[in-house]
């Protein structure tokens, strides 16, 4: 019996609140990923070389992708491992169903890609320091985007990338959770549908990369990945639903 | 398959990076502020590194529509061209990279060209009526530009007179180095610059001569194709 209603806004709020002070170490790991990331990308992501007029000129090539691509990929982790069974009973530290615990990690989960998208956006800074103390060499930047709007439009959609991969992290630890065979079935299904798809023509590239990240209109970029992303989370909120409470 | 074994390693990567921070996480509940301060530092490095980059020296290359409005105005100019058709006062006074005189004793010159690499500059010889005694030389090149950015390192062959023999060497040539940052995937998608651009440097080459004036009765020693006598009246 309880004197007062509690709201499922306050609910969520309350366990969107505990779960940012219960789960801080997510950003431990998102520090070591994206310093682990700069170190690898002092390799650069590629070089040219072309001679002539008695010119051997060699380029190497570096951004901070390789930091974005294991962000992205840190996201679709930390979300999966947030579907696991101690991280779920955690939501029940207080009165809550389903929908408010999915909900809150929802958001938790927002909150936390787009730190990390901001400090991957950052990230080349970084880099391009530590190239220059090892080389102490010259600088060249080729800056085929530049300007607020751009660095906006950028950071925006890779937040919103994290996000996304977030969130298929986030269904496919619910699928797990809720039959265990799935650890294996679903890599299985995954990598065996991109094996049949791209022997039959249609590869992953087409219908999921250039589906979005060869998109140069910024709002159907931002509407596409928000649709897809919803589709993650819808299917990881109503398997979540058909858990059972305390499996 | 072979594509996804980059993807699984990445992941594999990741994966055990974030199990091995992420995994412990229960056990510190309650005490670990840890995270907050790793990410409050990180973010203070972040910034730094933000301020540091812009003091560090940097160029910036130019854009697809800059690159491709020099490169019509440079491909406009045809320095070993004008040169063999004699209107060598057209060359650009800009692209005189160097000039050697020479005394000349006698009046049979013989040439020889040492070219390292192929593709070296045509030498064209000039008679003419202004010179005595002695031959002129001149080295043309107009620069060269990688991504619209000028190649600031200079390259002059050798030229070395020898009695009677002007010996014209091309030879060690100069190692240009850049590490080109560029825009990363979320900032070049929305970008209108980077439509086609293509991974790799577009880098023109420019063009070379070596203009060489003779007087007029010199009789030129040289071997098949090493040299273009500008023929005046052509």
């Amino acid at each position: 019996m309880y004197s007062a209603d509690i709201s499922t806004a306050e609910v969520v709020k309350k366990q969107v609140s505990y779960k940012w002070r219960a789960y801080i170490s997510v950003f431990t790991s998102l520090v070591v990923i994206q310093l682990l990331a700069v170190l690898f990308s002092l390799n650069g992501t590629g070089m040219s070389s072309s001679g002539g007029m008695n010119y051997n000129i060699r380029v190497e090539y570096y951004n901070a992708d390789m930091i974005m691509i294991f962000t992205i990929f840190w996201g679709f982790i930390t979300a999966l491992l947030l579907t696991t069974k101690a991280y779920r009973e955690d939501d029940f530290a207080f009165v809550t169903n389903r929908t408010s615990g999915t909900l809150s990690t929802i958001i938790y989960l927002w909150i936390i890609c787009s730190i990390a998208g901001f400090a991957a956006s950052l990230s080349g800074y970084l880099l391009k320091v530590v190239v220059f103390l090892f080389t102490s060499q010259e600088l060249l930047s080729n800056n085929g985007a530049e300007g607020a709007g751009i660095y906006v439009m950028g950071l925006v959609s890779l937040i919103l990338t994290i996000f996304m991969f977030a969130g298929f992290g986030y269904a496919a630890g619910m699928i797990v959770q809720w039959n265990k065979m799935f650890v294996i079935l679903l890599p299985v299904l995954f990598i065996g549908l991109l094996i049949s798809l791209e022997s039959a023509g249609y590869s992953m590239d087409r219908f999921f990369f250039q589906f979005l990240f060869s998109e140069q209109n910024f709002w159907l970029f931002i509407m596409k990945s928000l649709a897809v992303s919803t589709a993650a989370y819808v299917i990881a909120f109503l398997i979540s639903n058909r858990l059972e409470v305390k499996r | 398959m072979m594509v996804l074994l980059p993807i699984l390693i990445l992941a594999l990567v990741v994966a055990v990076t974030a199990f091995s921070s992420i995994g412990t996480m229960k056990m510190r509940l309650g005490q670990g502020k840890t995270g907050l301060w790793m990410l409050g530092g990180y973010f203070v490095l972040l910034l730094v590194s933000m301020i540091v980059s812009t003091f560090l020296p940097s160029e910036t290359t130019a854009s697809m529509n800059e690159e491709s409005t020099h490169s019509k105005k440079r491909s406009e100019i045809s320095i070993p061209m004008l040169i063999a058709e004699g209107k060598v006062d057209e060359v650009n006074k800009d692209t005189l990279v160097k000039e050697w005189s020479f005394e000349l004793q006698d009046h049979p010159l013989t040439l020889e060209a040492y070219v390292e690499n192929e593709g070296g500059p045509g030498i064209f010889i000039e008679k003419t009526s202004d010179l005595t005694g002695k031959i002129q030389a001149s080295y043309y090149r107009s620069p060269i530009y990688v991504d619209g950015l000028k190649v600031q390192e200079e390259f002059k062959p050798t030229l070395v007179m020898n009695q009677q023999t002007l010996t014209v060497s091309v030879e060690n040539p100069v190692d240009v180095h850049y590490q080109m940052f560029t825009s990363e995937f979320p900032f070049t998608q929305f970008s209108q610059n980077s439509v086609g651009r293509e991974r790799g440097s577009r880098i023109e080459w420019g063009e070379e001569a070596v203009y060489i004036r003779v007087p007029e009765e010199t009789e030129i020693i040289g071997e098949n194709g090493n040299y273009t006598l500008i023929d005046p009246a052509a």
